[in-house]
């Protein structure tokens, strides 16, 4: 600090500050110091520390935040596009027989192919899939995707997978797998629940299937407790599978451990060749766990615990059905099918009769999509659709029999006997087509008497739907063509339809704009009347042209005169009647007609008047003044005077 | 403004409703319906399409649908045509397919019996119940597009030439009246309710399964899993498409994308 200018007063000097930069500040007090210092000249001393204050541009607080809030999405953006990798497995561990399923999940990004698993000793690694999820979370997107592979052990113990490798979107990104570790066979899944509170244990269905070939798939839900929930599920592509049912319930001891063991089964169908995962089946259950507490009646008490259980998957190899010795007629029936009979009644009838044909196949397989075709192909015959019958053996559906009856009826004499019928199939425990045959069954077919009853194919008329009588089969094909249209597109899309109904519209417009038009006239009678003299001052100088011609003096003035009379009539706005020579002075000429058309004008009355009295005219004559009149006629229409 | 309005009606009023436009107006409006009317061509293929029907009645129903779709593809089509042509490929055993035509045949011809009738048998046949529709739908489906589009013709011209006569003839127009509102509200009424059957023709894309079985994934990839299955004939529409995929609603109001191939959009 040093000392001021005013003498015996401190003047603050800020460092730095310039002096017009001075200011007073809540910093500053004033010292009176002896001899110099007055109220109006305040010395003031800074108080220390002394603090540099500058006038700053004030930020709205609300753009502070945004900013802030702009800066803290950005962020969050580009660590949420920032792809991550990570490896684990669906159980672990996993007993020997099992598979393990190894997923690689990717969040923020996915490589174009499947990551390459590195082969390890004694494991069998197969992809069997990807999968992927979208997710919103506070606005933003995020996209999971994930790759099994399916791990099949030849031995028990720990496996370690080593770091897999994968490229999203240029980065490198590795993730290491944790060990799998796979317990001995003999570890069995009772002991597991000792470790577990429940689990879903489903063991290798078959390891080699047909398409199209139904087996059976089993599973076993475990709880250690009491649970609630849903029977376990189960879904996987390309197989159909049919109706669950629960085919065992009971208790089992395992080391003296009461588990409560709820068999599952039901049938699947493979519709496709190939290597297809199966599995897993799974649950959400909530099981109700014993606690150490009693409630106040002494009665002990549980608590609910949520689990999701999922069991194995297998890996079932699906064989096409052999393209070789395909039997004819078969059409796709797989299966172990030890009956086919065929019964036809009666036997003995008259062309157009009816007979019944019913038809069994009893066995083990896909029965519901069987079908016979053979009688609707039969030429002497007139088939009626089946009606069809399927009657599950057993629980699964897995044996069954179908009873498909079909009316058939002769249509000529020749027929002797019912055409044999065949039905293949391909059986896939002996690996090959077998087909069952039925001889022809022989018929007497009589003349008809009379028409036949046969059923009518009634086809509904009714457009609100109600109830039509039993349609049997297809309405029969129409035997013309009708009009075939090469242009399909509706009418209204074509711009011919627009431009017809453009029609009305135009129509109408004109319609409006003539009535208008009518309209003003109306309202307006001089406008009418100058219409109305145009039109007459035409005519009439056509008439006039035809009299001069003819040289018909009396006509041609007469004429004149009319014409002279509607014209300045009109412009003056007085009836023709009243229109004499005497108008040009006493009207024209003060409203300010051209004086060489008032003289004109004058000339053409007089001659009129003339013409009155001395009727005699040059040749030539006539035409002149019709000349003459038009030009004055027209320089009287076009003369828009004082009124 | 109203001198302006005043000269082009004297200008314009005449030429409109004058002579010239008088003696034009009949042929133009005859040249304007033959166009909209008749279909562009009318081919004679009598002869073919008994041909195909042989094939039916032999019970070679393969090569009659054979037959009929070469006909389609070259002559145009029919309500006749796309039902034979049903026909065919149900005895085929090919639902979908079936189903596709009776649904053409049903969109020319709405009220024949016979198409309705097996379009109610192939789909009970494949399993899979009509789609559900508003009760304005079934009302509106009564009629074809080019029906409503006559309808809305016809009543737009009546009503017209009611209004025009109204102008023409001042003193009549107080007995009109009535008859020029009646008639402007069946315009009115028919024009939107061919508006409405218009969206609803072109709004939405149905399409029906044509193969034995159908895989509706979760996504437009081949590794996406699968949601549920479509069988032959199940009558879906489509929503969006991708890479050829579909994605579709079935009749349950499920959602799925199924590969191109395995379904024909319903023209």
């Amino acid at each position: 600090m040093q000392p001021g200018r005013s003498q015996g007063c401190v003047w603050p000097q800020v460092v730095g500050l310039k002096r017009r930069h001075w200011f007073r500040s809540a910093a500053f007090r004033p010292q009176s110091h002896a001899g110099g210092c007055h109220n109006s000249n305040p010395c003031l001393v800074p108080d220390p520390p002394l603090r540099r204050e500058r006038r700053a541009p004030r930020i709205p607080r609300i753009v502070s935040f945004a900013a802030l809030f702009l800066l803290a999405w950005l962020l969050s953006s580009a660590v949420s596009r920032a792809a991550t990798f990570t490896a684990t497995f669906q159980r672990n561990p996993i007993t020997m027989g099992e598979s393990g399923v190894l997923v690689l999940q990717f969040e923020g990004g996915e490589p174009a192919q499947p990551p390459g698993v590195p082969p390890v000793a004694g494991l069998t690694v197969g992809f069997t899939g990807r999968a992927q999820q979208l997710e919103f979370f506070n606005g933003v997107q995020r996209q999971r995707t994930a790759f099994n592979y399916l791990l099949s052990p030849s031995r028990p113990g720990d496996y370690q997978l080593p770091a897999i490798q994968a490229t999203v979107n240029g980065q490198a990104l590795a993730a290491q797998p944790p060990p799998l570790k796979v317990l001995p066979a003999t570890a069995s899944p009772a002991q597991d629940a000792l470790r577990q509170a429940a689990f879903v244990h489903f063991p290798q269905p078959k390891r080699e299937v047909y398409v199209g070939e139904k087996f059976v798939v089993q599973y076993e839900l475990h709880s250690q407790f009491n649970a609630s929930g849903n029977a376990p599920r189960i879904e996987s592509e390309g197989f159909l599978f049919g109706p669950l049912i629960e085919a065992d319930k009971r208790p089992v001891s395992v080391n003296g451990v009461m588990i409560q063991r709820y068999t599952y089964q039901l049938t699947a169908m493979a519709t496709r060749a190939g290597d297809l995962v199966i599995g897993p089946a799974s649950t959400k259950l909530v099981l109700q766990i014993p606690t150490s507490r009693r409630d106040i009646f002494g009665f002990s008490t549980t608590r609910q615990q949520p689990v999701d259980l999922a069991s194995e998957l297998h890996l079932i190899k699906v064989l096409p059905l052999p393209q070789e010795n395909v039997p004819a007629d078969f059409a796709g029936a797989v299966g172990s099918f030890h009956q086919f009979t065929v019964e036809a009644g009666p036997t003995n009838v008259a062309v157009g009769d009816p007979i019944t044909l019913r038809v069994r196949i009893a066995g083990r397989g896909a029965l519901d999509a069987v079908k016979l075709d053979a009688p609707a192909q039969w030429r002497e015959f007139k088939a009626y659709p089946p009606s069809v019958t399927l009657t599950n053996l057993d629980q699964l559906g897995l044996q069954a029999v179908k009873t498909i009856e079909q009316v058939i009826v002769p249509e000529n004499t020749d027929v002797k006997a019912l055409p044999a019928l065949a039905f293949s199939f391909f059986d896939p425990e002996a690996r090959a087509y077998r087909t069952l045959t039925q001889p022809p069954i022989p018929l007497t077919v009589r003349p008809g008497a009379a028409a036949p009853a046969v059923p009518t194919i009634v086809a509904s008329t009714n457009q609100n739907n109600a109830a039509p009588q039993q349609q049997r089969d297809i309405i029969h094909i129409k035997p013309r063509p009708g009009t075939l249209a090469a242009v399909t597109t509706p009418w209204m899309l074509r711009p011919g339809f627009w431009l017809l109904n453009l029609i009305p519209v135009v129509a109408w417009l004109g319609a409006l704009l003539w009535r208008k038009n009518a309209d003003n006239l109306a309202n307006n009678p001089r406008l009418h009347r100058r219409r109305e003299v145009e039109r007459l001052v035409r005519e009439g100088l056509n008439e006039l042209r035809q009299q001069a011609a003819a040289n018909d003096g009396a006509e041609f003035f007469a004429t004149a005169f009319r014409l002279l009379q509607e014209q300045l009539g009109e412009r003056l706005d007085l009836p023709a009647a009243a229109i004499t020579e005497a108008v040009i002075d006493e009207r024209l000429r003060p409203a300010g007609m051209d004086d060489a058309l008032l003289a004109e004008l004058h000339a053409l009355f007089q001659a009129c008047n003339q013409a009155r009295y001395a009727p005699q005219f040059a040749a030539g004559e006539l035409t002149t003044l019709a000349d003459r009149l038009e030009s004055a006629l027209r320089a009287a229409g076009a003369w828009e005077g004082k009124r | 403004m109203k001198a302006v309005v005043q000269r082009l009606v004297a200008a314009f009023g005449p030429l409109l409703v004058g002579p010239v436009a008088l003696r034009l107006l009949p042929g133009l409006t005859l040249c304007l319906w033959l166009g909209v009317s008749f279909p562009a061509s009318a081919a004679d293929v009598s002869t073919d399409f008994d041909a195909a029907n042989k094939l039916y009645e032999q019970g070679k129903f393969t090569e009659a649908a054979a037959a009929y779709q070469k006909l389609l593809t070259e002559n145009g089509a029919s309500a006749e045509l796309h039902f034979n042509l049903g026909n065919a490929h149900f005895k085929a055993g090919q639902l979908g397919r079936a189903i596709l035509h009776y649904r053409a045949a049903e969109r020319l011809a709405p009220r024949d019996p016979d198409i309705q009738a097996n379009l109610r048998f192939a789909r009970d046949s494949a399993g899979s119940g009509a789609p559900s529709q508003r009760w304005w739908s079934t009302w509106l489906g009564r009629l074809s597009l080019n029906e409503w589009a006559w309808l809305v013709t016809l009543s737009l011209w009546a009503w017209l030439a009611l209004v025009i006569a109204g102008l023409a003839r001042p003193d009549k127009k107080p007995a009109l009246r009535g008859a020029i509102k009646a008639a402007g509200a069946v315009f009115v009424a028919l024009g939107v309710a061919c508006a409405v059957t218009v969206k609803e023709r072109f709004g939405e894309k149905p399409a029906v399964v044509v193969v034995p079985e159908a895989v509706a994934r979760f996504g437009p990839l081949e590794e996406s899993e699968s949601h549920f299955n479509l069988r032959d004939g199940a009558e879906v529409v489509i929503r969006d498409a991708k890479d050829g995929w579909w994605q579709i609603v079935d009749a349950q109001g499920r959602a799925g994308w199924v590969k191109e191939g395995q379904l024909v959009i319903i023209r």
